[in-house]
């Protein structure tokens, strides 16, 4: 009994180590693999702590891939270098900006109409920045054509399911929308202020003719939930699939760069618009009559905390685009005296 | 004892490797084995192997023919000169050092 209980713990230390040293790109396993396995695992025997060797193996196997060491001068290694330094850093911008935003958004809504000229341009600032935050999106956005380009090379069942799977989500939201309305109008309903509210807040998608039914608007608002997180994730799986399938070619990458840099100074740019109609809204009076609670006097908690982190998207995203063009320019350079 | 261990984790392991391979060819564990008798310092494979690939790729050491998973390494002419330019500069800076601190601050 102990000894199988021994070896299922033996077959737990080495796949811990094993799959530590899965942190490392392909062309690294292919040529240290087996002799860095060899090393983890003498190192497993002689005592040293499983957990250490398996950290350090992680330790290594990014910093592998965030600094290229050894690479071998091949340009297709060098291309999807830069290929996935590009879906690293460009997927996580794009998903926290998008974040980062609606929490200001509600945040912006809280700190109400202001008063006086630093009112007014604190609110054209933000507005301002909505258009910048719009076309960082679109900007990002517009990258998946270039996906879609490549997937031209594929064959049409392939190329249709990839599609298919990046273009469904999009599909989806737009049902949600409805779904939404729908769940809105089913919902119990208030009187408010003399006007018709739903449980969500929202009056203008209720119809008098509609009557509450609570369970169903709690059915539809599950179904809503999974058919977001699906399509979501189906939409990661198939952007997965496509940097995998889809040929890496050398224009792909210009335009892959190009969208970096400019989501990166758009992030730039839409901090310093944020941040600047925040510190202009904290000076100016609020125009409390508007609403139906006090206006606060200050900014909320999370506003220069999200200023703050759309600087850091932006600087990731122009450090990657800049790696990632590197990395391009060295795989050309290596093609062409190939 | 703390500082010197503190400055000693400090070195560049790159030369830690070269310096062992100095003695002759060796693979992956023999490697961590000599460095951890000679400097204390205990690599992982992680960092162990980060070297190798930036030695092996500056042409400073090569590979031998593998045994069982084992790969051995030698040091090049090349990595040899790096290695001994390394070490008299090393020396120089450890003579002046140990000079300055004989005479004491001004």
């Amino acid at each position: 009994m102990s000894r199988r209980n021994g070896a299922h713990a033996e077959g737990r230390r080495r796949g811990l180590v094993g799959f530590a040293g899965l942190a490392y790109p392909g062309w690294w396993r292919d040529r240290y693999g087996p002799e860095q396995a060899r090393l983890a695992e003498d190192l497993v025997a002689e005592g040293r702590s499983r957990l250490k060797v398996a950290a350090s193996l992680v330790a290594g196997g990014l910093s592998v891939r965030l600094t290229g060491t050894g690479m071998p001068p091949i340009p297709e290694a060098w291309a999807d270098r830069s290929k996935w330094v590009l879906a690293t850093t460009l997927l996580p911008v794009l998903v926290g900006t998008f974040a980062v935003m609606t929490v200001l958004n509600n945040a912006w809504a809280e700190v109400g109409p202001r008063t006086g000229l630093l009112g007014r341009v604190a609110d054209d600032l933000w507005q301002a920045g909505m258009w910048t935050n719009l076309a960082v999106l679109l900007t990002g956005a517009a990258a998946w054509h270039v996906v879609y380009l490549g997937t031209r090379e594929l064959d049409g069942g392939r190329r249709r399911l990839l599609l298919a799977g990046l273009l469904l989500p999009f599909a989806v939201v737009l049902g949600l929308f409805g779904l939404t309305m729908l769940a809105g109008n089913l919902g119990a309903h208030s009187v408010q202020g003399g006007r018709l509210t739903t449980p969500g807040g929202s009056t203008w998608t209720h119809f008098r003719s509609v009557p509450d039914h609570p369970l169903a608007a709690a059915v539809i608002a599950v179904a809503e939930g999974i058919l977001g997180y699906g399509g979501m994730a189906g939409f990661f799986v198939a952007l997965l699939v496509a940097l995998r399938t889809v040929p890496t070619r050398s224009w792909m990458l210009g335009r892959g760069v190009l969208v970096g840099r400019v989501v990166g100074t758009g992030c730039l740019l839409l901090a310093v618009l944020v941040g600047a109609s925040g510190a202009l809204a904290v000076h100016a009076p609020a125009l409390s009559f508007a609403l139906p609670a006090p206006v606060p006097s200050a900014l909320p908690w999370c506003w220069w905390p999200c200023v703050a982190s759309l600087v850091g998207l932006g600087v990731l995203a122009v450090v990657g685009a800049r790696n990632a063009g590197r990395c391009r320019r060295v795989a050309d350079h290596l093609a062409a005296a190939a | 004892m703390v500082h010197s261990m503190a400055l000693s984790e400090r070195s560049d392991p790159s030369l830690l490797v070269l310096v062992s391979l100095a003695e002759g060819p060796k693979h992956g564990y023999a490697l961590t084995k000599d460095i951890e008798a000679f400097a204390g310092i205990s690599l992982g494979p992680g960092t162990l192997y980060g070297c190798i690939a930036r030695l092996e790729g500056r042409g400073l050491i090569e590979a031998l023919p593998a045994e069982d998973r084992r790969n051995p390494y030698r040091l090049t002419a090349a990595g040899a000169t790096a290695l001994r330019e390394e070490l008299e500069r090393a020396a120089a800076t450890s003579a002046l050092g140990l000079r300055r601190l004989e005479v004491g601050p001004v």
